[in-house]
This record gives structure tokens, sequence and C-alpha cells, in this order.
């Protein structure tokens, strides 16, 4: 098993005493622009890059795993360095640790690594990124580089993130390897200008939509009704869920009166963004489609089916306490829930429901995205220890390191099975410090989606009933697609970005207000007021928001 | 020296007496709701709708959960730390102040006055303020960025001073033919006599402290240098800590902590107010004499 | 003639000018210990608070923090005339009005009420009872005081059940905007009615107790008293508090509102500071956002000169 030698080579390399491997010179401005024209960087110049580290650290004896993998040192330095690091806080590893340096995972990565990093952890991600740059205090390695305000281009236009293009043959070829391997990855990784601007978390194969609506089997099976498809079936269940086991809230909604990734509306073809219709750029909150999706909650809220404090639930996901106390039967949550649940009452059965439908054979547009590569980190372009910082970030994309990060050390976290499958010990699996399985997942191994890796995400179907991992199935399911939804990966430029956040974030605030006032009824939503809701957010110049947004998406798509 | 009173005074001093006792018991109820239900069973908490007026099932679960959580211990300490600072701080500086700013006899000291209060009508406001702290005094991500901005504050600084101008003059002078200094007239003699003021300052300052929260979301970026109140909000306000950038870790399942949600927000509130309930009694007598705005005319 | 005249004229006023220098020269060398004193206030005001008003000139730019305050593009008005032009210009103005009307009419007075009422009370234990209980809500934080806000007005609250009494409808009493300046007085009541009084308690026992004796020998009842000796007797706490209170009246603090509102309740929660958080550091339009609140405070400031300037003309108590 090919796993196994790597593991070895992870802790020979972990002996060996390393030097301090530059990243090679920085590639001339010829092999810059080769690079730029064509992104698809050739086996030819990943091994021309390789060579060019091998020359400076020549007197290493480090073993290399041959043909597949790039070179790479370890430690990263010989002398114990220092980087900083703004990295929100993972509320499971805050459970238990109150500095990442605290948990098992990192202590190791140290030593392995020889870096030590100090992590800035703020409060808010969203309020403490723009002060952070304000103060002009970046730390090396900048978390979270979506929240710059004006764009990746900008931002390296200026002068915050540094422009990694350069380095993505030599300090990142690790990274820059997986990145080019997939024509997804490839696009999504760089900006229109075709910079990459950060470092991005690289899936080794995409996730369905991990999270959609979940419905009480047991409570359809005891009243003897079929899981609802339509909105005329699942008004059924909820009258029944309400009258018969006496759920105050039988459908909780997410404070925007749906979920947050419109997945209750999607049934009519619209939900509250701006979506991608078959490439035009359409505002979803002023359709007639959401129109009447709001008619429909309107009344489903008169009626009682609706959680009376929608409003006020800002979480992402239901709020646990109305599936455990029996107040709803049908709501919004990750795959990974319903365990969570049922163990809190043993008659409890959780089932995925499918997004309603106006009629059975309906094509739905809308629903969580696949997941092929997600949050990354940039490098800040004041660091005197970018590359440093750098090959960090590659060591997650190396073989050992994807492994270390996703599994941890063998025989630590976890052995091989007779097959050669993964297998996570107790330490994992039944800590013997009473940590729960996330828990311990993410402490003793890398969080997920905080620092870009080779990331795995299948590991943590260990933990998940097949019952529940079914779920993909249902919410995924052929008739289920995601092509309204804009990608993830547009790139505004920087007089975009302004014009359009700021445009944004007034009608964002304002039909939000509408919206909810809508569903409850303060505003009438088949009379008048419509009207003026509508004249109100294009007298916001929602127009130009659609336009700006429809320029980006027809660069991406042109990508 | 009773006087008899008459009947229109009797039915007032009864009303009053029921207006009172109406007061203290809507001061009451609410803390009262909370503590017992800070002591019951969570599931029986969950299910209760309206004023929890008693204990059910005594036990201390929620205490226990609270207490697990290590970020409730660094906050407890980092918000004592921030307190004993910024009061000690703080008090010595408007002390100061206010002592010169007493002086009848001085050039400047109106004008001093004038300088400090200026400052409670205008402000740069958060923003500049961040600026100014984290560029120029590079303040980012410390704790001096909790503690000294909060040390100066005028309306203290107003109180001290009325306060000082009340020691008769009479008492200074003689002191200073006794040879002594500003400093030993402030510290020997000053002070002591108006200790009911200095003891309600001492108080304003705790309590505005201990209460505090927002600049620490602001300023801080080590989550083990946060004050309590943050740790505190995220329990009560936020919810569940976990963003929507959590979200994408789809391993978020937060276990106990949420089966006894309710019941942790009720404990957390008692844990975190009872250390300044505690301590108010005591300064109260101080409180009527140590506040004396009416007298700042001047 | 004249020209001499305009001599003697000038030779005063260098006269005056150098009398004046030498006074502050005779201050200073007499004095410069006790001046030592307050330098390290000084320092810390003007570090903390003289300092940051350099910001406020963000108010007139395009600020972009990679080219600094003094770097940024100048744009004059324009961050103001926006905020004038805005949908939420109006509606921010009339909620912060709205509360604090509510609060000068009815906080106001109620408290002073409050410290009449307990200045009856005979029992000293019980006078001591109330005070000690009715401080109490003070000490709770605002972050815990939201957080149990937000539980009592949830659908199954404790506040709910009670308004549920008389409106039969059990709705999360944080969603409907008829409800929340209720709520938020109510609150602040809650909070501050007893710790409030404290002022005007200690004004009240600086009454001449012998006042009171000798309008009792002449016959005059409780009420007359009160009305005759105890409010004229700390009229000007009273005043000097409604000067401060009328000095901020645009300046409705944030903390409450930003803690408890959401999108729902915006329409009677969202004020001007809460609308310069968002603006400021929710959506990092700082230059914007700054412009509203110097807005804000020039108003401010115009209301208690004007306040100030009132009172010292009509009752000769005032602040400045």
């Amino acid at each position: 098993m090919k796993k196994k030698q790597l593991v070895a080579l992870l802790m020979s390399a972990f002996m060996a005493a390393g030097t301090l491997a530059g990243c090679g010179s920085e590639p001339s401005a010829e092999e810059t622009l080769k690079q730029e024209t064509s992104k698809d960087v050739t086996s030819k110049e990943v091994d021309a890059s390789k060579t060019d580290v091998s020359q400076e650290k020549e007197s290493e004896d480090v073993a290399s795993t041959g043909e597949t993998e790039s070179e790479f040192t370890l430690p990263l330095t010989e002398k114990k360095e220092t980087l900083t690091m703004f990295l929100p806080a993972d509320s499971g590893f805050f459970q238990v640790y109150s500095d990442y340096n605290e948990g098992p995972f990192f202590q190791k990565l140290e030593e392995i690594t020889n870096v030590h990093i100090e992590f800035e952890t703020p409060v808010s991600a969203e309020e403490s990124f723009n002060l952070m740059i304000a103060s002009g205090e970046l730390p090396d390695i900048i978390g979270s580089p979506y929240l710059y305000p004006d764009g990746y281009d900008a931002a390296i236009d200026d002068g915050y993130y540094l422009d990694l293009t350069p380095y993505l043959d030599t300090c990142l070829s690790n990274y820059n390897k997986i990145r080019t391997s997939n024509v997804k990855f490839a696009t999504d990784t760089l900006t229109d200008t075709g910079r990459a601007a950060a470092v991005w978390a690289l899936y080794t194969e995409p996730q369905g939509p991990w999270a959609g609506y979940q419905i009480r089997q047991d409570w359809l099976d005891e009243l003897g009704l079929e899981m609802p498809t339509t909105f005329d079936e699942l008004e059924e269940v909820l009258i029944a869920f309400r009258d018969k086991k006496g759920a105050y809230a039988p459908l909780a909604l997410h404070s925007n009166g749906n979920d947050l990734y419109g997945m209750l509306s999607a049934g009519f073809g619209a939900y509250d963004a701006y979506m991608n219709v078959d490439g035009t750029v359409v505002c979803g909150f002023i359709t007639e489609e959401w129109r009447e999706y709001l008619k429909l909650m309107n009344r489903w809220y008169s009626e009682g089916l609706i959680d009376p404090d929608f409003m006020t639930r800002s979480n992402w996901q239901v709020d646990q306490e109305l599936v455990t106390t029996g107040a709803s039967g049908v709501w919004w949550a990750m795959y990974t829930m319903p365990a969570t649940y049922e163990a809190t009452d043993e008659n409890m059965v959780i089932q995925a429901m499918p997004s309603p439908k106006l009629n059975e054979d309906d094509q739905l547009h809308i629903r969580l995205q696949d997941n092929y590569d997600y949050v990354g980190v940039a490098i800040s372009a004041k660091s005197e220890k970018a590359e440093l910082a750098m090959r960090w970030l590659d060591f997650f994309y190396t073989e050992a390191g994807s492994l270390f990060a996703n599994y941890g050390t063998e025989g630590d976290t976890f052995n091989y099975d007779a097959e050669g499958n993964i297998v996570f010990t107790d330490k994992i699996m039944n800590n013997p410090d009473g940590l729960s399985v996330t828990q311990a997942m993410k402490t003793h191994l890398l969080v997920p989606n905080k620092i870009p890796s080779y990331y795995d995400w299948t590991r943590e179907l260990a933990i998940i009933p097949e019952k529940d991992v079914a779920f993909y199935d249902v919410w995924g399911a052929e008739d289920f697609k995601d092509d309204y939804i804009l990608p993830v990966a547009l790139s505004y430029t920087s007089e975009e970005a302004s014009e359009r956040a700021s445009l944004a974030a007034d009608i964002d605030t304002y039909f939000r207000e509408a919206t909810s006032q809508f569903i409850i009824g303060v505003l009438d939503i088949n009379g008048a007021d419509w009207d003026t809701y509508v004249s109100t957010i294009e007298g916001m110049n929602v127009d130009r928001v659609v336009e700006i947004t429809q320029q980006a998406l027809d660069r991406y798509l042109a990508r | 020296m009773k006087r008899r009173k008459s009947i229109g005074s009797r039915i007032f001093d009864t009303l009053n007496t029921l207006f009172f006792i109406f007061i203290m018991i809507v001061c009451i109820l609410p803390i009262w709701h909370v503590v017992c239900a800070s002591f019951s069973e969570a599931t029986w908490v969950m299910k209760q709708t309206g004023i929890i007026y008693r204990i059910q099932n005594f036990n201390l679960n929620g205490y226990k959960l609270v207490f697990e959580n290590r970020e409730i211990w660094s906050g407890y300490l980092n918000t004592i730390l921030y307190c004993f600072f910024v009061t000690v701080i703080g008090l010595l500086v408007v002390v100061l102040v206010a002592y010169v700013t007493a002086q009848r006899n001085l050039l400047w000291s109106n004008a001093i006055m004038l300088f400090a209060s200026f400052t409670m009508l205008f402000n740069g406001g958060i923003i500049s303020s961040y600026l100014v702290n984290t560029q120029l005094l590079n303040m980012y991500n410390s704790r001096w960025a909790i503690i000294l901005p909060s040390c100066f504050n005028v309306f203290y600084l107003i109180l001290v001073r009325t306060a000082i101008r009340t020691v008769p003059d009479s008492l200074v002078e003689s002191a200073k033919l006794d040879g002594a200094g500003d400093m030993t007239i402030l510290f020997r003699i000053v002070l002591p006599l108006i200790k009911a003021t200095i003891a309600t300052v001492i108080l304003y300052y705790i309590v505005a402290q201990w209460n505090s929260w927002f600049s620490a979301t602001i300023y801080l970026r080590t989550r083990t240098k946060l004050p309590l109140q943050i740790i505190i909000k995220e329990i009560l306000v936020t919810g569940d800590t976990s963003s929507m950038a959590n979200a994408m870790s789809t391993m978020d399942n937060t276990g106990d902590m949420t089966m006894y949600k309710q019941l942790i927000k009720y404990c957390t509130i008692v844990v975190s107010t009872l250390p300044i309930f505690i301590l108010y009694p005591f300064i109260q007598k101080y409180f009527e004499s140590g506040v004396m705005i009416g007298a700042v005319k001047g | 003639m004249s020209e001499l005249a305009v001599k003697k004229g000038k030779n005063a006023a260098s006269g005056k000018c150098k009398l004046t220098c030498k006074a502050i020269v005779r201050d200073m060398q007499k004095h410069w210990k006790v001046y030592l004193m307050a330098v390290p206030g000084l320092v810390m005001l003007i570090l903390f608070a003289y300092l940051p008003m350099g910001g406020l000139l963000m108010a007139f730019e395009n600020y972009k923090p990679k080219d600094g305050i003094f770097g940024s593009q100048w744009v004059g008005l324009k961050n103001f005339r926006d905020f004038f032009s805005s949908y939420y210009f109006g509606r921010t103005m009339k909620n912060t009005l709205w509360i604090s009307a509510l609060q000068l009419l009815i906080e106001f007075p109620v408290t002073i009420i409050f410290a009449l009422l307990l200045n009856e009370v005979a029992n000293k234990r019980f006078k001591r009872t109330i005070q000690t209980i009715s401080y109490m809500p003070y000490f709770v934080s605002m972050v815990v005081m939201a957080g149990i806000i937000i539980d009592f007005c949830s659908s199954r609250g404790a506040v709910t059940s009670i308004v549920q009494i008389f409106t039969g409808s059990n709705k999360n009493l944080l969603s409907v905007p008829g409800y929340w300046r209720a709520i938020y007085i109510i609150s602040d009541l809650w909070q501050g009615l007893g710790y409030g009084s404290i002022i005007y308690i200690a004004a009240l026992a600086g009454v001449d107790k012998e006042l009171y004796e000798a309008a009792s020998i002449d016959g005059a009842n409780r009420w007359k008293q009160t009305i005759h000796i105890t409010l004229p007797g700390i009229s000007s706490t009273i005043i000097i508090m409604l000067i401060l209170k009328i000095g901020s009246i645009m300046s409705v603090g944030y903390e409450k509102t930003i803690l408890l509102y959401n999108p729902q309740i915006y329409e009677t929660a969202d004020i001007i500071s809460s609308y310069v958080y968002r603006k400021g550091l929710a959506e990092f339009n700082y230059s914007y956002s700054i412009a509203v609140s110097l807005f804000n405070s020039v108003i401010n400031f115009a209301l208690l000169v004007i306040a100030n300037t009132c009172s010292r003309k009509f009752s000769e108590t005032s602040l400045f």
C-alpha cells in the first residue's frame, strides 16, 4: 500500500534535519507569462521546478517519493520560525481548547515543520477582517481572504495579498499539481485576470449537497402519511403534524423565510439571491416566482404551519431545540445532524425530504452546490516569510501532508485494516478524554475548511450512520440540479466590487426585512405592497447590481 | 417629635408601600426566574412557558457544563485583570486631574476642565479610535487596547472634582503651612475625606469594565485574551457560535452543549452576574453621598 | 489727537497682553508641580479622545485603507448627501427621535417621581431594602440583559405569555415592529429606574430639613411640601440632567439595539447609531459611517448648547 510508505516517509522526514529550502529563484517574466497563457501547467514545467528545488538542497537526503511526488523537505526550517495567521475560530475546536496551538494536531504539526504559528482568532471574522486591513497589521497568512471588500484582484493590486502566480511552480508546486489536475479546480482557483490570489482547499472528490430538508419519518409512519414531494403534500403533512403531533412550529425556517440555500423555494424556481438562469443573471427576490413562494409562506404562517419565531432564527441550520422538543417536524440541517437529534429521543427517526415541487415531474435548479474547492488563505504581500508560509501550506498538498491533515498519524489516530483501508483508532472514535467524535476529529486532525489542504471530506463518513449518508442521494437526485446558483468563484474588479457592495448591502437590508413582513402579513403580499417593494428595490438600483454581476458571470464563463 | 398623620397621608403611605413592593417584585422576578431555571432539570426548563418561580429537581448539571467550558474560566480571569488595571490606572489618573482642576487659584484649571469636557460631546468614533490605537499606538491584539482607552472618564472626573471642592480650604491651607506637598495633601488629606465618592467611582469602573464587550470584539484576536462578556454573548445572543464559514465543515454537531442550551444560558447569566451582585451592596451606602452632580456648576 | 488716542489704545492692548503673558509665566513657575499631576490624564485625553477626532476627516473622503487618511480621495460632502438621500435617513432619524422622546418623556420624569416617592418612605430599613433591590437590575450587563429579553420575548417566553392574555397571540415580541419601542423603554426602566434615581436621592438628602419643619408648622401638607420645598431644592440637579439628556437626544446607544434587533423590526428598531455600526463595521463603508456619526454629533452639540443657553437664561442653572 502506497500510503504506508508515505507515513514512513513522513516519519523519516520528521527526524531528518533539513535546511531551509528556498523555493528557487522567482521565475522569469517569460515563464510567468507562459504560465498565465496556458493554465494547464505541463508536467514538464513541474519537473523543471523540481530540479530547481533540489539544486538548492542537494545535501538533503530525505527520501523522495519517486515519480509522483515533488520533493518536499521536512522540517521546513532548521531554526524554529514563527508565522502569524489570521484564522477565524472553529466552534467545535474552541469548545475544547482556547487556542489552536493547544490542540494536538497543531502541536504535532509544529514538531514536523519546525514552524510555529501564532494564530489570530477574531471574535467576528467579518468585522475583524477589515479592521485588520485598516490597521495595516497584516499577518503572514490571511484566512477568510474572500472578505476583502473589493475582491481578490483589488487585494493584490492594493498591495495586501501577494500574487501567488509566480510561485505556483516553486513554493506551491504540490498545490499547483493538484490544482491543474481538474478543470473545475483550475478555473475556480484563479481570478479573471488569471492570477492566483489565494491557496484553496481542494477536495479529493466533490461533495454533494450536504444539507437539506429533514422530516420526522416516525411521525409520518405513525400518521400513515407518505413522504411529501409536492407543496400540497407537504402542507397536508404539516397540518397533520400541527394537529396530531402538537408541533407548534411544524416547519422550521431560517430568519430569511427560507433556508440559506433556497432549497424550499426551489420548487418555485427562485430564491432570495442573484441567480444564474442559463447564463443570465436574475435578481431572484423580485421575481413573480418568489412572490408566489411568499404567498404560500404567508398562508402557512397564518395557519400556524411555520415556526412563529422564524424571524429570530439566525443559526444557519435549524435550532436544535425545535427538533429535540418535538416542536418541528420538518427542518433544514446537515446530514450529520440526525444522529445527534435521534440520540435525544429513542423513538425519533429522521429521513431526508427532497425539496418540494409544484408538480410531481418538475425539474428543480436550486440546491446546495456541490463542493469541489472551498475557502482558501492568502499570503500577505508585506510578509517577510512569504516563501516559508507558502511551503508550509504546500505541505498539505503533498501526499504525506494531506494524509497527515486528513487522518493524522498511523498508529496514533488511524490504522490500516486488512484491505489497506484507513480506520480511525479509538482516539478519534471513542476518545479517552471524553471528546465527541467531532471534537476529536477537529482537534487531532486538521480543522476542516479553515486552513486549505487536499481535503478528503469522506473521512467524516466514518461516523455517519448509513441511513444518513443516503441523504446525499435524496437531496442531490437527478431532478434537483444546482445550475441556478451563481458560481462562488466570480471575481469583480475593484470598482465593480465597491459599487456592487454598497448597493447590494442596502438592498439586502431592505428586502430581508420586507420578506419576513410579507410572510407574517405586516405587508400584504397580495396587494399593492408588493409593487411598492419591487419599485423600492429598483429605486435602490438593483439593475446596476445585476449588470455588474452579469459582467462577472460572463467573464467567468469565458475562462 | 412624632406628629399625627392625616388620613390622606396614611392612605398615601400605604399606597406608596404597595407601590414599592410591586417595584421590588418586578425587579426581582426575572432574576428569580433565571436563578430557579438554572438549578432545574434541562428538559423541564425547555418545556416551560411563563415565569419559572420554583426549582424542579434541583441539580447542578448546567453549572457543570458551564464550568467545563474553559473559555468561561479564561474569560473570568481576563475580566478580573481588565477590571483591576482599568480601575487602578483610571482612578489614579482621574483623581490627579480632578485635583488640579479643583484648584481655584490655578490659571488653567478651568481650561483643562473644558478640554476634558469637550470630549464628552465630540469623539472621532469607533473607527478612527481603532486606527489611532492600532496604527499609532501599536495596540493591535493587545490587552492594553482594552485597558488604556477606558481609563479616562470625564464623568468620573466631574464627580471627583466636585467632591474635592467640598473639602474645606482651611484643612488644605493648614497642611500647606505644615509644608505638605500637593501629593501629600491629595493622598493624606483630600482622598480620605471624599472616600464615598472614590468608592462610588471604583464601583463604576468595575461595573463598566465587567460589562464591557464591544472593544474586545474589535481589538482582540486571541481568544485567550477575551473578557467574560464576549463568551457570554456568544452563548446568549448569537445562539450557537457556528457561522456560515463553519457550516461548510459538515461536522458541526455540538452535542451536549445544544441539548442543554437553555439551561446553559441561565447558568451563564448567574455565573457572570453573581460577582457584581455580591459587590455592590457593600458600596451601596456610599452611593448617595458619592454622586453630587447638582453641584457641578462652576 | 485722534492719532494719540489710537497709540494709547495700542499701548494698552500690548500692555494687557504682556500682563497675561506674565501671569501665565508666573502661574506656571509657581504651580508647575501641580500641573505636572494632570499630565498623565491629559496625555490620555489627547491620545484616546483628541487624536481620533482627526479621523473625522474621513467623513469627507472616500477612505481606502491602502491610501490612508491623508492620501484618500477627497469627496467633500458626498457622503453626507448620500446619507440624506438614502432610504434609511428618514427612518433612522425618526426611530432615534422616537426612542429619545420616549426616554425624555417617560424615563426622565418617572425616575424623578421614583426618587420623590422613595423620599416619602419613612422606615429606614424598608427604604434601604427598596434601594438594594431596585439597583440590582442595573448591574446586569447589557449582554445578559439582551439574553434575558430574547428569552422572555420568545413565543414561549415569560413576557409573551402575559401579553398573550391580553392579545391572544403568542407571536415573538421581538418580531413585531410595534412592540419594539415598548420593549426598549420598559427594559430601560427595569434596568435604570432605581439606579437612575440615586442622583436625585442624593440631591434630596441635601435639601435643608428645617424648611420642612417650618412648612409643617405653617400647615403645609406633604403634597405642598413636595411642590414648594422638595422640587425647588433639587431643581438644579433636574435641570443639569435635562440638559445632558437633551444634548444626547441623537445618540441613543447602539449596544442594546444591535444585540436585539433583527431585520424583521428594522422598521422601528434601526437607529442612527446602529446604522453607523452596520455601515462601518459590517459593511466596511468607513467614510460613510463616520459622516453619519459626525452629523449626529454636530446636532447633539447644537442641541446641548441651545438647551444650556436657554437654561442659563431662564433658571440661572447651566452646565457651562
